[in-house]
């Protein structure tokens, strides 16, 4: 199918029907950003009321601040076990949601229940779980017998942390998993019968066949999770407020910490900044590195 | 037929324009019809809305050609919501705050001065001691809206089952209660918080019954000092030695509350409010109320809201006619029944519900009261104490070591900030 040229006097006309919408666009995202860029560079009071001008002290102030490279270092492990492992259960998930079984919409549901969910909502029913407590996971552990008295899970970071990791993973796996459902029935099943009469076991057709055709899925969820879990701030702020000691904070609830509890606007504003800077530079290298790959046919 | 076209969209264009014009217009104008007040208030309890919803009725009843609007903020986001609104020039009329956040709203000419919109018999009818805590500058910049003080609960089923016949009265004796009441199985002989609102204020309990200061004489930090080593070595033997709730850092005042409502916790410090929790909740356990133990001093925290009027407020005569309102005998009591909070107008505090013990015992520890030193850059302060204490508690930094590096992020903020008293 060809599609028709446009007309002369139509040229305009897509611009015309993207204009509105563009501008919109454009004033959502530049005039945030531009404000962000005059609080980073201005001494302003706890009401974001801008004083006069401060030049590079905020990002001296944030660059040379501790826990600010503690909470980035933090932010981007979180975002590395999170991403990585939500790719790595939605996988196999996908594919077996994929194939025909007995109660396969059911099982299709529960998997994406929890996406219908508000994040927040999620977080608030998985701190009651983890309480120390009366939470639902202490309970069952007393009454198993694996522990002898009930464990304060969110009181030490680091525990709170990996189970932090581990609720993110949960609440990002249904999206994903969509991703990956749209990916394998656009993959032909004839392929897989073919491949099984020239004698291929079922990993190889995985590793030959459903891998590459889902590998331009895995890239787009690969993104998508990176933005979403890099900037998530639900999960931690809900169940630990990125507490405690600041030890499970991300620069998300650092940012909001320091502008909204501390009333230091500017130097979240630079946090703010540099969040921003490092999403736009990820994503302009990941669709770059993404587009070498096509063209070299992989 | 191009041209019929066009003329044709030109019309159907300027017509549908024209539609959506007056359709603006017109909910501009319904609108914008009456005067409206707007008064941000934070959620105390889920009493909070139709208490205030029902002065706004009165309000306009009083005067029919304006409308209130009651926008009601969880606490936790009130900073949030005004600064964003007050940034965008968007904010209400009127809002309540802490009476310790006010500072900042003082120093960056937020408030506006109430002395000269109201009649001095009308401030007169306030307790002068919470209402001191709004004057800035010998101006008055807030009404006292609600006050409470903190004092210790105790469980008296679990004191007659340790064999403890009193409550204690010092810090000392708070510990060998503890022990005694830890002995029990399943129970927490006294309650530490570790997270959130109020974390570095339970700490400060102790400070203060020892003599130190939250801010000293030179205006630094007092939590380089040996009063602060003192009360920080109280809460970490308490710890240590499993007297309070395992994990600490994990609890918020709401957590030890609901742990004493469960019967599992003999001791904790809150404040009058807490009360109404323990009649709804758990109507059959047998409490009382106790100052809070000694380390010299006798002391109690005083907290306190306050009405903030914003300078840029347009409705200056309609503010002045709801705060008449708001400030009636009847409806502060009414506000206090609902709330459990202690009287702010000394014309209501003879009222015979504020004479049932619950609210009596916090009535009587006021004469001790101290209060937040009001100093802007307060909540800074608040939340780095609060992560000091967390490392403190958690045993990963040593009693001096967690107060001095404290103590130095304390210090940085208060150098940064002038005093606006």
């Amino acid at each position: 199918m060809s599609y028709m040229p446009l007309r002369k006097n139509e040229k305009y006309l897509p611009w015309l029907c993207l204009g509105p919408g563009l501008i919109l666009s454009l004033g959502i995202i530049i005039v945030p950003v531009f404000w962000l860029f005059k609080l980073s560079l201005y001494e302003s009071n706890a009401f974001g009321q801008i004083k006069g001008f401060s030049g590079y002290i905020h990002f001296a102030e944030v660059i040379s601040d501790p826990v600010f490279i503690k909470v980035t270092i933090r932010s981007f492990f979180w975002t590395f076990f999170v991403v990585s492992g939500t790719i790595a259960i939605s996988v196999p998930v996908a594919i077996i949601l994929n194939q025909e079984f007995f109660g396969k919409s059911i099982a299709r549901i529960i998997v994406m229940l929890p996406w219908a969910i508000s994040l927040t909502m999620s977080a608030i029913v998985w701190k009651w779980i983890l309480n120390g407590e009366y939470g639902l996971l202490n309970l069952g552990l007393l009454d198993l017998g694996i522990i002898a008295s009930s464990i304060s899970f969110l009181s030490d970071s680091s525990v709170a942390f990996a189970l932090e990791v581990f609720i993110g993973i949960i609440v990002s796996v249904p999206f994903t998993v969509v991703i990956f459902l749209s990916g394998l029935t656009s993959i032909p099943g004839d392929i897989y019968q073919s491949s099984a009469l020239e004698g291929a076991s079922n990993f190889q057709s995985f590793k030959r066949l459903t891998l590459p055709f889902l590998k331009p899925y895995i890239n787009i969820a690969v993104v998508l999770n990176i933005i979403y879990v890099f900037n998530s701030f639900p999960v931690i702020w809900v169940i630990t407020e990125g507490g405690p000691g600041n030890e499970t904070d991300l620069l998300v609830t650092y940012l909001y910490k320091l502008a909204f509890r501390m009333n230091r606007l500017g130097e979240a504003s630079v946090i703010s900044i540099f969040m921003f800077i490092f999403l736009i530079g990820f994503t302009l290298f990941y669709l770059k590195l993404t587009g070498n790959e096509k063209k070299q046919g992989i | 037929m191009g041209s019929e076209m066009f003329w044709a969209n030109k019309i159907l264009f300027k017509n549908s324009l024209t539609v959506l014009i007056f359709f603006i217009l017109g909910f501009e104008s319904v609108g914008f019809a009456k005067k409206t007040l707007r008064f941000t208030v934070p959620y105390y309890s889920n009493k909070t809305q139709p208490y205030f919803e029902s002065l706004a009725k009165q309000f306009e009843k009083k005067f029919p050609e304006s409308r209130m609007q009651i926008e009601i903020v969880n606490w936790d986001v009130l900073m949030q919501k005004l600064t964003t609104d007050i940034s965008a020039g968007k904010n209400a009329d009127m809002a309540i705050i802490g009476t310790r956040q006010m500072p900042d709203f003082v120093r960056e000419g937020i408030t506006a001065s109430l002395d000269n919109r109201l009649s001095k018999s009308f401030f007169q009818r306030f307790n002068p001691s919470i209402l001191k805590e709004n004057r800035f500058s010998k101006e008055i910049h807030g009404l006292p809206a609600a006050a409470s003080a903190r004092g210790l609960f105790y469980n008296k089923s679990l004191f007659k089952k340790a064999g403890v016949s009193k409550p204690p009265s010092n810090w000392k004796e708070l510990l060998e209660a503890a022990k005694k009441l830890s002995s029990i199985k399943n129970i927490y002989g006294f309650g530490v918080q570790g997270k959130e609102i109020e974390t570095d204020i339970y700490f400060y309990y102790a400070l203060w019954s020892y003599g130190g200061e939250i801010i000293n004489k030179e205006g630094l930090s007092g939590l380089n000092s040996p009063e602060a080593i003192k009360a920080a070595n109280i809460f970490k033997t308490i710890i240590k030695e499993g007297y309070s709730q395992k994990g600490v850092t994990a609890y918020s005042r709401n957590d030890l509350e609901n742990l004493f409502l469960s019967g599992r916790l003999a001791m904790f410090i809150t404040g009058p409010f807490f009360n109404g929790s323990l009649k709804k909740k758990a109507p059959n356990l047998k409490y009382g109320i106790a100052p809070i133990p000694s380390g010299g001093k006798s002391i109690t925290y005083a907290g306190s809201d306050s009405v903030i009027v914003f300078r840029n407020s347009k409705h200056k005569d309609l503010v002045n006619g709801f705060l008449k309102i708001m400030y009636e005998n009847q409806n502060r009591i009414d506000f206090s029944k609902g709330e459990g909070f202690l009287p702010v107008l000394q014309s209501v505090s003879g009222d015979k519900y504020f004479q049932t013990f619950e609210l009596k015992s916090f009535a009587q520890m006021m004469a001790n009261a101290r209060f937040l030193p009001a100093i802007s850059g307060w909540e800074g302060v608040s939340e780095i104490t609060k992560s000091g204490l967390q490392s403190l508690y958690l045993g990963k930094k040593s009693v001096k070591e967690a107060l001095v590096d404290t103590s130095h992020k304390v210090n940085k903020i208060l150098k940064k900030n002038k005093k606006a008293h």
